[in-house]
């Protein structure tokens, strides 16, 4: 009894309530880097057409499995997969819209580029809300 | 549970979660750097993160969640289990519900995660078994619910209240040995000084007329040539007072002086209720406590529930002649467990003393101040810390107040054994004391 309650104060000592499981936000942030860094490399370093896309859904893939429910038992975790299998595979045809558009020839064009931007910028400040 | 947990329809409010922000940002820096760099082929790492949001943010998600919370076990003893089971519902399918039971100090997870998640369902339930570990009124939770829908990128959080549960301190086996010497008039286990009808022998006396024949002693009656008989105590039933000293509570959590202080009172509350004598309880700490003396099974279950208001801090110094008559009745024995630590305790107990009470002191101080190894300054200050406590020690038993340790105290370094003395072991030598002692 007296260990059990020694154990106890030592796990309220230590901080460790009940949390709901998934990543923590120091995590969540260190991989939204690691992204942004292979944006910034295939950037100023373009590998391949087919190198990039296949990144494009990897990324994809670990930002998913980012939220994956480790500790729940097997079937639970395989359940969640194939609840995530949609999202991958909209992102795979995304991907396949995007490389069939690359392949169509266009002319490049400064207007074209701001109103892209400006499309962008606006469409992640109001389409998500902040609270 | 004392408080009525939150069961019943609650409505959802959805918002984006944060995997949906984290594929906006990197869709969103991905873009920027294609327009910026005129390289449109990095595109491709925007267009996987915006098609999968483009598919799952719009579209249906469940309104409210149906919650039933069951806690069967509102009070317990140290030591038991505590279930509780949380079942949510709703009317769709979702992603993925999540439960998480924070678990409070003095209660341990004995069965179940603390965390539980489902998968691709719409309904879920927890099963959490709590053990509870040290006295006191714990309150478990609130149990945070999370469901996600629409392929993770929408979130709902729902927190649940569970309530309260009153942890009873378990009691130690203790025969009640010590008595005062005043004794009640009404029947009871401890022999009297009185002559009566008991089994407990207490004298030879000449033969009066009325006197039993099975009561004459032969054996003196041949011997001195008239008839004699035995004589015996009347059977006669005790008050006790225990009081309990939450000025101080030094020590680990869960192993407080506090914490021996109220399983001593309990154990000496089972041990004499158990025997038919009246048991009452003083809480000194803050505003004063009391619970009158009286007898019977129902009575320690109130005593119990009297002593989880110990747990208290407060810089009230009470004041004892406040407490009425009937808290403390005259002739009680008061047994005090105190840490004697705090000058209010030790004013208490002087008190106690100069109203002629019996008094009984039990030291429940089992740890030392730390010091740091090879630390000469500190090993002189634990001698005189050694020596002060000694002091304290002699001057209330000047005073005509024994003192007992329950429980040797720990070293520095924690090198004595763990396990308590028994409270009767401990209280053995007062049982020699003329003031305590059992009569005849």
């Amino acid at each position: 009894m007296r260990a059990s309650g020694r154990l106890a104060g030592l796990r309220s000592a230590a901080h460790l309530p009940g949390r709901i499981p998934g990543p923590r936000s120091a995590v969540r942030f260190a991989v939204t880097l690691a992204a942004l860094a292979a944006v910034v490399q295939c950037t100023i370093w373009p590998p391949a057409t087919a190198v990039i896309a296949a990144e494009g859904l990897i990324i994809l893939g670990i930002l998913l499995a980012l939220d994956m429910p480790w500790r729940a038992p097997r079937a639970t975790m395989w359940r969640w997969l194939r609840r995530q299998l949609p999202s991958w595979l909209t992102g795979a045809v995304g991907t396949a819209a995007v490389l069939a558009a690359l392949a169509v020839p266009a002319v490049p064009s400064a207007w074209i580029a701001v109103t892209g931007l400006v499309a962008v910028a606006a469409a992640y400040l109001i389409a998500i809300p902040r609270s | 549970m004392n408080e009525a947990p939150r069961a019943g329809r609650h409505a959802l409010t959805w918002r984006l979660s944060p995997r949906a922000r984290q594929l906006a940002t990197v869709a969103l820096i991905a873009i920027a750097a294609a327009i910026i760099a005129g390289r449109p082929a990095v595109m491709l790492l925007a267009a996987p993160a915006m098609a999968a949001l483009a598919a799952t943010v719009p579209g249906t998600r469940p309104r409210e969640l149906e919650m039933a919370v069951t806690a069967p076990v509102a009070r317990c003893f140290e030591g038991e289990d505590i279930e509780l089971h949380v079942t949510v519902a709703c009317a769709q399918r979702l992603d993925e519900i999540a439960m998480s039971l924070p678990v409070p100090a003095g209660c341990e997870l004995a069965v179940g995660p603390a965390a539980q998640v489902t998968a691709d369902a719409a309904q879920m339930r927890a099963d959490w078994t709590l053990r509870a570990a040290w006295w006191g009124r714990h309150r478990p939770g609130p149990v945070q619910i999370r469901c996600r829908a629409r392929g993770g990128m929408w979130q709902a959080e729902l927190v649940c209240p569970i309530g309260q549960v009153e942890v009873y301190p378990r009691a130690e086996r203790f025969r009640a040995r010590l008595v005062p010497a005043d004794l009640l008039r009404r029947i009871g286990e401890h022999a009297a000084r009185a002559a009566g009808d008991g089994v407990e022998f207490a004298g030879i006396r000449s033969y009066t007329p009325g006197d039993r024949p099975r009561d004459v002693n032969w054996r003196v009656t041949a011997r001195r040539g008239r008839l004699h008989v035995n004589e015996r105590a009347a059977q006669r039933a005790a008050d006790l007072v225990v009081a309990v000293d939450g000025f101080s509570a030094a020590g680990p959590p869960g192993d407080t002086t506090l914490d021996l202080a109220v399983h001593g009172a309990v154990a000496l509350a089972d041990g004499y209720l158990r025997i038919g004598d009246r048991v009452g309880v003083v809480l000194l700490g803050g505003i004063p406590h009391w619970l009158g003396p009286s007898a019977g099974h129902q009575h320690f279950y109130r005593i119990a529930e009297a002593l989880l208001d110990a747990r208290q801090d407060s810089a009230v110094t009470p004041d004892m002649g406040r407490i009425p008559r009937a808290a403390l009745p005259p002739g009680a024995l008061v047994v005090v467990f105190s840490p004697l630590l705090d000058k209010r305790a030790l004013d208490i107990i002087a008190d106690l003393r100069e109203r002629r009470f019996p008094l009984v002191v039990v030291d429940v101080l089992r740890h030392e101040p730390q010091i740091r190894r090879r630390s000469s300054v500190g090993v002189l200050a634990l001698r005189l810390w050694r020596l002060d406590r000694r002091a304290l020690r002699l001057s209330l038993t000047e005073l005509g107040v024994p003192v007992v340790t329950w429980d040797q105290p720990r070293g520095p370094h924690g090198d004595e054994p763990d396990v308590p003395d028994s409270l009767d072991a401990a209280l053995a030598p007062l049982r020699r004391l003329p003031m305590l002692a059992r009569r005849p």
